[in-house]
């Protein structure tokens, strides 16, 4: 298998105005497979978020170099935790946010969205606005925007937390059913230790302040996994004492 | 159909052109009543909310372009500094100097309305750009929104609400700038020509102030307020 990205040796240090400092990152060295599905765990103020806008350039690091290998920064997307929908366009406008770069006719958006539209379960709210949709259907739409412009890298900063249990199960299932069929690269956050074993090839446990790699451990299990075998019950007690806060 | 959305009811409609007509009688009947040229207060009122109008215009768009160039950036934490010094400075201090040079003519009104009218609308954009949320921005970067479309899906829905609330004060700020203006310079015509011309007569001058905010209320509520909460509206998550 190849390598999508590279990280190495990244450090990273806030430095506020007032001259206080939080080192939020130091040394992180990852390698993503290409078509892999990698989950970063943490606490809070871990350096999650710091880390996975850093791998796709929406921040810079102070040290460390981060690599694309087979890939281009310019095919990825982002999910975002409060899905970042901006609330004077409609779905669809938000939806075709990404194709508008991409020098397509109108008809070839048109006809891009409206099929991503339809495998989310969002045609009929193709002309609502976000503020009218509910905390589930918001994040499709954030599903949709990214996964509209064929991304070979798919970042996810805690996509779920902000949806209730059932929300959050169905569209991770979704998500899961899209990975396989269109075989792009995950790259996600989270501080769920179940969601991270029920998604992950690889799950890399994060410390906090700096947020060092604390351990990288593969999740061997066939999907779709069952969350109440003994072998899920065993890799939740590993991963939870990996952890601490 | 988009009459029928506006509009909830014929009352809704009925109101709304008594807004419009309800200055225009007050006026015509102010003049009959004052022994005034009705046409000629008319004129008064057109001239001088030409002036504002071509005032505001140029002050909206300088003050558009302005908060959007110095909003952020390394420019931000020069520009920011300078434009609120510039700000504090009284306007009306820099009145004779624009009469030293233009005289008491129509570029002096118009360009001493805009530098009056340009700072809400500057400052509230700019605090409208600055409160946008993080991730929207970061949104706009991960999906390469560039130029155009950029200011089309981005620049110009964010900066709406603040551009209006700026309008608003500005313009509320103008009129009063542009009466006190046409006063101090003399301009022949307009409505501070209107006033000078009637301020030995208390009621003449009381009823006409009182014609005026009434048309001022009847912009508000007609084209101001609805633009507001519309602005408002397009920014609820
Ligand atoms: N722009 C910033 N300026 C200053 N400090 C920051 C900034 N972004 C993050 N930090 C700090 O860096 C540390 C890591 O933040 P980060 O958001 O990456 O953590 P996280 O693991 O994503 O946490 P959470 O689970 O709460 O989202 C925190 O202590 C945070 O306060
Ligand atoms: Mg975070």
């Amino acid at each position: 298998m190849s390598t999508a990205i590279t990280v190495k040796n990244i450090s990273k240090t806030f430095r506020e105005d007032d001259g206080t400092t939080t080192a939020a990152l130091r040394n992180i060295s990852l390698s993503i497979k290409t078509g892999e599905f990698f989950v970063i765990l943490g606490p809070s103020g871990s350096g999650k978020s710091t880390l996975l806008r850093i791998m796709s350039e929406l921040e810079t690091s102070d040290k460390g170099s981060v690599t694309w290998n087979s890939v281009h920064p310019n095919g990825c997307a982002f999910v975002f935790q409060q899905f970042a929908l901006l609330p004077w366009l409609t779905v669809f406008e938000n939806v075709s946010l990404g194709l508008l770069s991409m020098s397509l006719s109108n008809a070839e958006i048109t006809k891009r969205v409206t099929n991503r539209l339809r495998l989310l379960g969002l045609q009929k709210f193709a002309k609502h606005y976000p503020r009218e949709l509910s905390g589930g259907m918001k994040q499709r739409v954030g599903f949709a925007r990214a996964l509209v412009i064929n991304p070979k890298v798919l970042f996810l900063d805690e996509p779920f937390s902000e949806l209730d249990t059932f929300t959050a199960e169905a569209l991770r299932k979704e998500l899961l059913e899209l990975w396989k069929k269109e075989k792009f690269t995950v790259i996600m956050v989270t501080h769920n230790v179940d969601e991270a074993i029920e998604l992950a090839d690889r799950v890399t446990v994060l410390t906090t302040r700096p947020g060092t790699v604390e351990a990288i451990l593969p999740i061997g299990l066939n999907r779709p996994r069952s969350m109440r075998s003994p072998e899920v019950f065993d890799l939740h007690d590993k991963i939870t004492n990996l952890v601490k806060p | 159909m988009r009459f029928a959305k506006t509009y909830k009811n014929k009352l809704h409609v009925g109101i709304t052109l008594l807004f419009v007509a309800l200055p225009f009688v007050f006026f015509l009947v102010f003049s009959t009543v004052a022994h005034l040229s009705f046409p000629e207060l008319l004129g008064d009122l057109v001239l001088s909310s030409a002036r504002l109008l071509l005032a505001y215009l140029l002050a909206a768009t300088i003050g558009w372009v302005c908060a959007v160039l110095f909003y952020r950036g390394p420019l931000a934490t020069v520009a920011l500094p300078i434009f609120d010094v510039l700000q504090s400075f009284p306007t009306f201090a820099a009145l004779p100097i624009a009469v030293l040079f233009w005289g008491p003519s129509e570029t002096t009104i118009i360009s001493f309305l805009v530098i009056t009218i340009i700072w809400p609308i500057f400052f509230s954009i700019v605090s409208n750009l600055t409160m946008m949320r993080k991730d929207w921005q970061e949104a706009i970067t991960i999906y390469h929104l560039r130029g155009w479309n950029y200011l089309q899906y981005y620049l110009i829905p964010a900066s709406r609400a603040g551009f209006v609330t700026g309008s608003i004060v500005g313009l509320g700020e103008g009129w009063e700038a542009l009466i006190a203006t046409e006063i101090i310079v003399s301009a022949p015509h307009g409505l501070g020509a209107f006033f000078t011309s009637v301020n030995t007569n208390t009621s003449v001058t009381t009823f006409g102030i009182l014609g005026f905010l009434l048309l001022i209320f009847s912009v508000n509520k007609l084209i101001w307020l609805p633009l507001l909460h519309w602005s408002h509206k397009h920014l609820e998550g």
